[in-house]
Order: C-alpha cells, then structure tokens, then sequence
C-alpha cells in the first residue's frame, strides 16, 4: 500500500513541471534570504544585531538538513516554518515514508511555493543515516574556522573629537570622547557543523580608548566562548559567553527576538535553549556556564552566570554604603570619563535552570531563574515608575507549553516574579485552510512584573504594565495574490513614562501583496499606530491625549535578469498630536548587482526624504556589509545615497566597501551633544574583511 | 503690466524652476497624461529619462514648446534628435526656459542603451546656464541625469530617473545648490489602445508630485490622452496625430487660477534605423 502511495506520488511531483526550483548554490542566495526575512521584521531599531539569530541559517547552509531525517528543533531553527508545517511534515513521512525528492514538498499541506523555495538552500533530501555523532578528530579535519575585521568611520567631525581648551576639558572632562572615532571589531570563530564552536569577538566603539588609557588591553569589550553539542547525554555545553531562551521569553530571555510584524509567524517566540553569544551588546548575554542535557523526553538546563555590568552609582552619604545604583547602563559606551566610571560598577548573578519534557510536538517546561546585583539597587522612583524593579534580588518562575494538533498550534507561558507579579502570554496559530493562516495572541503584563533577563511579546519594550491581544490572518489568493493583516489593541493600566495616567491605544497594518512572476513583488501596506502621551501644549495638568501615526507604503522589488535586482519606495508618512499634524515622504530607489560569474557585486541607494520633523521620520531597510543589518530613520529634509560593494578574492577572502551619505537642505548641523557636527553633511566609510580557512 | 510681471515673479519662485535650471518635463505627450514621463519611450525621453531612448530604433528629430500660463515670458524651447548606432541609442537636446532677465538654458548630451537582459539605462550630462542679471549675472554649470527601466510584466513596465544624486553648488552661497530630483513610475498596457501611466516624483526642498493619466488610440493616426496630477493641481487634456514619420502632439494643462498653459511638439523621423 505504501509503495502504490509512493508511486502515485512520484507519477504526480514528475508532473508538477510548472515549478521549477533551481538550486543554485552561492552564498549570495543565503544571505538573500536572511535579508528579506530581516525587512520583513521591518523594526524600528537603527541597529539590531541579527548574527547570533540567524547563526542557524549559516549552518544549515554549509550542511544541508536532510528532510528525511532531521529533527523537529532542527527545523524549527530555520525560523522559515512554522510548526504546523513542520508537523505535515512529519506525519507526510510517517503516511507515506520518506520523501523521493524535493518536488515532493509539494503535495505536503501548508508547503507552498514561496516556503519551498525559501528552505531550499538548508535542506537535502536523502535516504541515508547521516546524523553524525561527535568525533574530536573530525572536529578538528573538518572544522571551519573565519575571521571578520570591520572598520567604521564617520567622516566629518563630531564635537566629542574637536579641540577643546585644556583648562575647560580638565574642568569638564566629559565634554570630549577619550579615544577615536574609529569603531573596530573583530571575530574569530571556529566551527564544526552544530558540534563544536569556540571563538573571540573584540570591539571598540566610537569614541573609546584603544590600547592606552582605560583600554590598556586594547578592545574595551571582549567576549569568548566554547560550545560543545550532542556529546552522549549532553545536548550542548557552553563555557564562556552564551544565550539562554526558554519557553515564550517571559522568565528567562537574554538577547534580541522578533516582536510584532507583518511576519505573522514572528510573534511566536523560538526558544532555542542554550546558545554560544557572538554579537557585540555588552550586557544583555550571560558569561559562565550552561549546559542541557538530553534525558530522552526529559531535556535538563542548568546556568551559572557571573559578570560585571554597566551601572550608575550613586554615593549614599547618609549610611555611607558603598555600592547603591539608581540605574543599569545598556550602551555599551565607554567613551567619556562618566562613562567609563559607570563600566563594571556592578556584579551580577544568574542562576536558572530549566526542565522540558516533550513527546513529538507536545512540550511543557518549567524555568526557574535567580537575578542577584551586588550592591543596592535604588532607581530613582517617580509615580510612574514605582512599580519597577528596584531591588537587588530577583527571582522568576515560569511554566510554559507548546501543542501542535493537527492545523493548530497552541503556546504560551505563564510567570510569576518573587514579588507575587504575575505575566502571561498565550497564542494559537492555525491554518483555517491552506491558503488561510490566523494568530491570536493575549498578553498580560502586571504594572509590577519583572523586566530583568526576560523578553515576552509586547508593544512596550518591557514586559511591564500591559496587556493585549493581537488578531491576524494571512491569506491567499491564487499563486500571485497575498493579503496579510493584524489588529493589536493594547491597554497600559498604570502610568507610563511621558504618559500621566492609565492609556490604551491600537497598532495594526493590512499589505496586499502581488507577485506577478518569481522575483517580482509589489506590495501596498497602510500601517496605523495610536498610542497616546502627555500633551505637548502649555498646560496646568498634564493630559493625556491621543497620538497617532499613519503610514501609507508602495514597495516594489523586481528581479529584472539573474544578475540585477530593482527595488523603489514611496512612503507617506502622517503623525499627529494635540490637533497638531506632521507629515513625513520618503522615496528611493535601488540598485542590486550579484552575477554567479563575477566577484564583484554591489548595492547602490538614492532617497529623498522631507519630513517636518523627527516625529514624522520613516524607516527604511539598508543593504550594508554582511551581517550588519542597518534600518535608519530618515528624517528631516534632504537626500541620502550610498554604494555598498563587496569583491571576492577567492574561496577565502572576501572585502566589503561602503561609503554612505547624508545631505540635509534644512540644517547646518546634525546630531546633539558630542556627536554634533557643524556641517550639512554627514558620511560614513565602512570597511569589512572575511578570511575563511 | 504690473499684474503681469508680479504673476511672473510668483510663478518664477514657485514652480520647480527656482534656482534648478531643470527637470522639467518636456514635451505634449508627457503634458497630456498628466505630466507623467518616467516610463514613455520616444523621442522626448531624451530630457524625461534616457533610459527610454534603449528603444528607439530609428534617427528622429523633434522641437516642443510651452508657454506656462500662456506668457510668453514663461515659454520653454526645447529641441531634441536622437541617433540609435549598434552600441545604444546617442541624442543632443537643448531648451531655453524665461525672458531677458531671467533665462535658463540647458545642452546635453544623453545616451540611452539595453544593459543585460531585461533592463535600460540611460544617462545624461548637461551644460546648463543661469542669466539672472539682478542678481548672478550668468552662472554655468554641469549637471547629471540617470535613468532606468524595466518590464515587470509584458504590460507593467516601470522605471525611475534622477537628475543630480550628488549636490553641486549653484553659486559661491552654500545654500544654493542645483536641485536633485528623483521619479519612479509606472505604467500599464491595458491593451493595443489603451495605456495607463502614473508616478511619483520628488525634488529637494519641494513638495512630492504624484501624476497619472490615460493615452487612449483612436485609431492608427489620432490619440487622446487625458492627466491630473498635484503640485500644482492641475487638470491635462492632450491631442495627437501620428503617421510613421511624423507626429503632431498637442497638449494643455488647467490651474484653477493661473489658467492654461499650452503645449505643442512636433517630431520627425529622418531615416530607417542603422540598427536592424
């Protein structure tokens, strides 16, 4: 019976001719990929660091996922399915054995074209048993190793670099930055398929010291780590710096995850357990041990963090206790005196373990984790914030689940800090039909929960004082028409910062998308945020009153020839508040040259924007160096260009160039403080060097 | 006559035309839609984007004329010709804008050509000239146009063109500079008859326009093409008369308060094309 099935199935993907899937391999079709999933996510943060978020797609690219064998976390790294298809996936292979070929994806319900084509690059079809198990001698043979070094410069003369009176900067010394503009990193990393990783990562930032005065050993911030995986009983192992994400990120979550977008799938949060920390944010990882061992259903995480952060000390004169902080510093600058006296004032402590049991695409787990400060934390409490976090000791407990039946995915996470807060989050994802996909998602945020080492889904950026409950679907019509919409209604019951009393406010967008042939997309998006604030307006009480932000976005993006991608925006930009309107424009156009044959490639930009104000900016996606992901903010009036180049020397060496610049027609100087320049302009070289071996 | 030289002051400060010596849009056909031009391909697309040049295939000469608001003071004279050789498609054009006390005129030299499978470039490098005898006496500088298109779709086609990416100053005042503009547009072939075209277009330190219109075949020779379009509004009704050789377009736009201005482009094609 199983052979007729696989016959008729082979008989009907031999037919399936309308499709074609090439499978090129080239780096640049990877790097394609993380790139419109990282536009897609559309944030509004100038600079994320994505690397360690797509560290998976790297992997997987060099060592293709064989679909027949691999595993339901390995799949669930791609970030590119969602668990209902990875359970269609699953019980296709359990129906019908293993898959023939890649054109069988096809017949799998919720695998569509656009999903095919996207996971094409990390996954292989084979019939073969090739889970490898670790082997310290392959390790070192087949191990990869690369080295990045990148260099960042900005051209014209901030004001924390220009020459300053000696007796004013020694009366004021932190009117000026200690060290040079040049930001430099530095990566080394060692890599064996998901065994083995060790690496270093240096970075000096703008304005900091480097080999001399506070910097004596050369980087103001360094991070190292060796990861060991699927060792006999133990699943992963890390000394070092690492990440730890468990459940929805409501008890413990360090480093970035995506929030809301048009990416429905986005809003689920991915745990990935224990992973080696790669990315340059000085605080929010954890430095000490982990470790997950696989128990059979059972899977066991225990962490040990021990590391000094970034914090402001206060002098308390009156008990003359040394050690008391009003705030954490998340900068990671260290470039003026202040700043370096604030780095490393205090310790931290994380102790957390975690405990998952899990039978196909059933999991519960269970998350215990311990945050302790040295010293005494005292923020400094207005009627807003004085719910917050303001202690030295913080203890969480959370229980959360993820259930695939079927089309339906349910998940969630419930937590509760030592102070009795509680916070909660549930979802459900579900495929009403194959070309309908729906999410609803509730959160619940108590005006005291904790925000120390967590990360949940929210409007806010903390995990504090909301609740809300987000609706979308996703539908499609045909093979070239794409409509994606979400309401987000959201309620802020206690005070916020620049907002004096309980609010409540709405985000959503709709996108009608066409894809009139294979590398075309044209998309229309109307995007609404109402969120109010206190009043602007001169008066005896501070009202809160509404505020809104509409945006209107035209986006095409062509493949004209195999070699040239074509990419144009409009967008209109609306802000309003006290009865007050702003408008923002932004148009660019796109250049993207890749050839298979030539070693040289480039983008090229030019916008105009004119925005009344920084309220009214609108942000936009740049193509930049390679895992550098840049999404600026343009605002005010006038034009912006920049020519990001890349040659490839050979198999091991590559170079990135990019020289970008701002050109305002409103103002004479641009930036405050002591990144003000006294110019019109302001430019940026920004050199990357890739050696692999 | 007071009335009047007043209109032309207000006019000469408002419109694109302050200080920028360009970027106009030339030609009945383009006045006729509504303005829009990125993504036509005749003759005029030597001033409106070079990159519609790609298609033309035989030697063609034309002159345009408009007087904005039907003064005399603000007529443009445009003359373009265009040579299609084996390597791309070379044109010359030339346009004369205002009156004694304020006069701009433009030379360039443009080349349009197909680049890899599926896309035209085009790009153009002027010589242009300020008289403004009050207060410059007479500027000349070089200016720089670049232009692309491409079909999405055998009926969708869009294209984009940019005068002047990079900021060069007018005069020795920092603040006055030649203004960079940038369009993209589209357009849709409904059928043999019927075509749709709109775009959006922005230049430095003024208002985004955005423009559409319809060209409709009445049959092989007469063409009626109506616009609309923002910056000012305005209201396009445009007439044509075409034969292999020869074309004839006329055109009008309507601002509510300054009234009409008229347009009229002759073009005529010399020789079969050197290129098959």
């Amino acid at each position: 019976m199983n052979t007729m099935r696989k016959i008729f199935l082979l008989f009907i993907t031999l037919h399936m001719t309308m499709v074609t899937f090439g499978q090129k391999k080239d780096e640049e079709v990877k790097n394609d990929i993380i790139e419109s999933r990282i536009e897609l996510f559309d944030t509004e943060d100038e600079e994320i660091d994505y690397t360690t978020l797509f560290e998976s797609l790297n992997t997987y690219y060099d060592h293709p996922l064989n679909l027949n064998t691999c595993s339901i976390d390995e799949l669930r790294e791609l970030y590119l399915l969602n668990d209902i298809q990875i359970n269609a996936l699953q019980s296709h292979l359990q129906k019908n054995g293993k898959l023939l070929n890649i054109y069988e994806l096809q017949t799998i319900d919720g695998f569509d074209i656009e999903t095919i084509q996207s996971i094409l690059p990390f996954v292989k079809i084979s019939g073969d048993i090739d889970r490898s198990q670790f082997d310290m001698a392959r390790a070192i043979k087949d191990g990869k190793s690369y080295i990045f070094l990148r260099y960042i410069r900005t051209i014209e003369e901030q004001k924390g670099f220009s020459s300053i009176d000696e007796q004013e900067l020694a009366s004021n010394p932190n009117r000026r930055y200690l060290g040079s503009p040049d930001k430099i990193y530095f990566r080394y990393r060692f890599k064996y398929l998901n065994h083995v990783s060790w690496g270093i990562t240096g970075d000096k930032d703008q304005g900091e010291e480097f080999f001399k005065g506070s910097q004596k050993n050369g980087f103001d911030f360094y991070s190292a780590h060796l990861a060991i995986s699927d060792y006999g009983i133990v699943k992963n192992v890390i000394v070092g710096d690492f990440h730890a994400q468990f459940g929805q990120g409501l008890t413990l979550w360090t480093g970035q995850a995506f929030g809301k977008s048009i990416d429905l799938l986005s809003i689920k949060r991915n745990a990935r357990g224990l992973r080696p920390y790669t990315s340059v944010d000085e605080n929010l990882f954890l430095r000490g041990v982990g470790a997950t061992f696989d128990l059979g259903k059972f899977n066991v995480s225990v962490i040990g963090s021990l590391k000094r952060i970034d914090a402001n000390l206060k002098t308390d004169t009156i008990n003359n206790i040394d050690n008391v902080f009003s705030s954490l510093q998340l900068s990671g600058f260290h470039a003026t005196p202040n700043e370096i006296f604030d780095k490393d004032a205090i310790q931290e402590t994380v102790i957390a373990g975690n405990i998952n049991y899990r039978k196909g695409l059933f999991s519960i787990g269970s998350t215990v984790a311990y945050t302790g400060y040295e010293g005494n934390f005292e923020r400094n409490l207005g009627v807003y914030n004085q719910f917050e976090f303001s202690t030295n000791k913080n203890l969480m407990t959370g229980l959360d689940y993820n259930w695939t039946h079927k089309n339906m995915n349910l998940f969630g996470e419930i937590s509760r800090a030592d102070n009795g807060a509680l916070g909660g989050v549930q979802g459900l994802l579900i495929a009403l039909d194959k070309n309908l996909t729906a999410v609803a998602l509730y959160r619940h945020y108590d005006r005291d929960f904790r925000t120390i080492n967590n990360n949940g889904v929210a409007e806010n950026s903390k995990t504090i004082n909301e609740k809300g409950l987000l609706l979308g679907f996703r539908a499609k019509f045909g093979l070239k028409w794409t409509l994606s919409t979400y309401l987000d209604r959201f309620e802020f019951p206690w005070l916020k910062y620049q907002v004096d009393a309980p609010s409540q406010g709405h985000e959503g967008i709709v996108q009608l998308a066409w894809k009139p042939k294979r590398g075309t997309e044209l998309y229309v998006r109307y995007r609404r945020r109402n969120k109010p604030r206190n009043t602007l307006l001169e008066v005896p009480i501070d009202l809160v009153v509404p505020r809104s932000q509409n945006n209107f976005r035209i986006n095409i993006s062509t493949k004209v020839n195999p070699s040239v991608r074509l990419k144009s925006r409009v967008e209109w930009t609306k802000y309003k508040i006290d009865g007050e309107e702003e408008s923002g424009f932004l148009i660019y156009q796109d250049v993207i040259y890749k050839a298979l044959s030539s070693p040289f490639s480039f983008a090229v930009r030019y916008a105009l924007f004119d925005t009344d104000s920084y309220n009214s900016r609108i942000y936009a996606y740049e193509n930049d160096v390679l895992y550098y992901f840049s999404i600026p903010g343009y605002a005010n009036r006038g034009s912006r260009y920049y020519l990001s180049t890349k040659y490839r020397f050979s198999r091991h060496l590559d170079l990135w160039v990019r020289w970008s610049q701002w050109i305002y027609n409103d103002r004479e100087e641009i930036s405050s403080g002591l990144n003000e320049i006294q110019d019109d302009t302001k430019s940026e070289i920004k050199l990357q060097l890739r050696y692999k071996f | 006559m007071k009335i009047k030289t007043i209109l032309i002051l207000i006019v000469l400060f408002s419109t694109h035309h302050q200080a920028s010596g360009q970027a106009n849009i030339i030609g009945a056909r383009s006045t006729g839609i509504g303005g829009v031009s990125t993504t036509l391909t005749d003759l005029w697309s030597s001033f409106n984007n070079q990159a519609g040049m790609a298609d033309l295939t035989t030697i063609e000469a034309g002159i345009a004329y408009e007087t904005r608001f039907a003064l005399k003071e603000l007529s443009t004279k445009s003359f373009a010709v265009v040579l299609p050789t084996k390597s791309g498609v070379f044109g010359f054009v030339a346009s004369t804008y205002g009156f004694s006390d304020f006069l701009e005129s433009k030379y360039g030299i443009s080349y349009g050509r197909l680049l890899g499978e599926n896309i035209r470039i085009g790009i153009q490098l002027n010589y242009q000239n300020l008289r403004l005898p009050s207060r410059y006496g007479n500027r000349s500088n070089l200016s720089g146009e670049i232009g692309l298109l491409t079909n999405i779709t055998d009926k969708l086609t869009m294209g984009a063109h940019i005068t002047n990416p990079v900021r060069l100053p007018l005069t020795e005042n920092p603040n006055e500079y030649i203004m960079s503009t940038i369009k993209i547009g589209s357009q849709y072939q409904f059928s043999k008859k019927v075509m749709v075209a709109m775009e959006v277009r922005k230049a430095t330190d003024f208002e985004f326009i955005f423009n559409a219109g319809i060209e409709y075949l009445v049959n092989e020779n007469i063409i009626l093409r109506g616009g609309t379009g923002t910056g000012p509004v305005k209201s396009n009704f445009g007439f044509g008369y075409a034969t292999k050789k020869l074309k004839i377009d006329v055109a009008v736009w309507y601002h509510q308060l300054l009234g009409f201005s008229p347009n009229l482009s002759l073009s005529y094609a010399l020789s079969k094309s050197s290129r098959e």
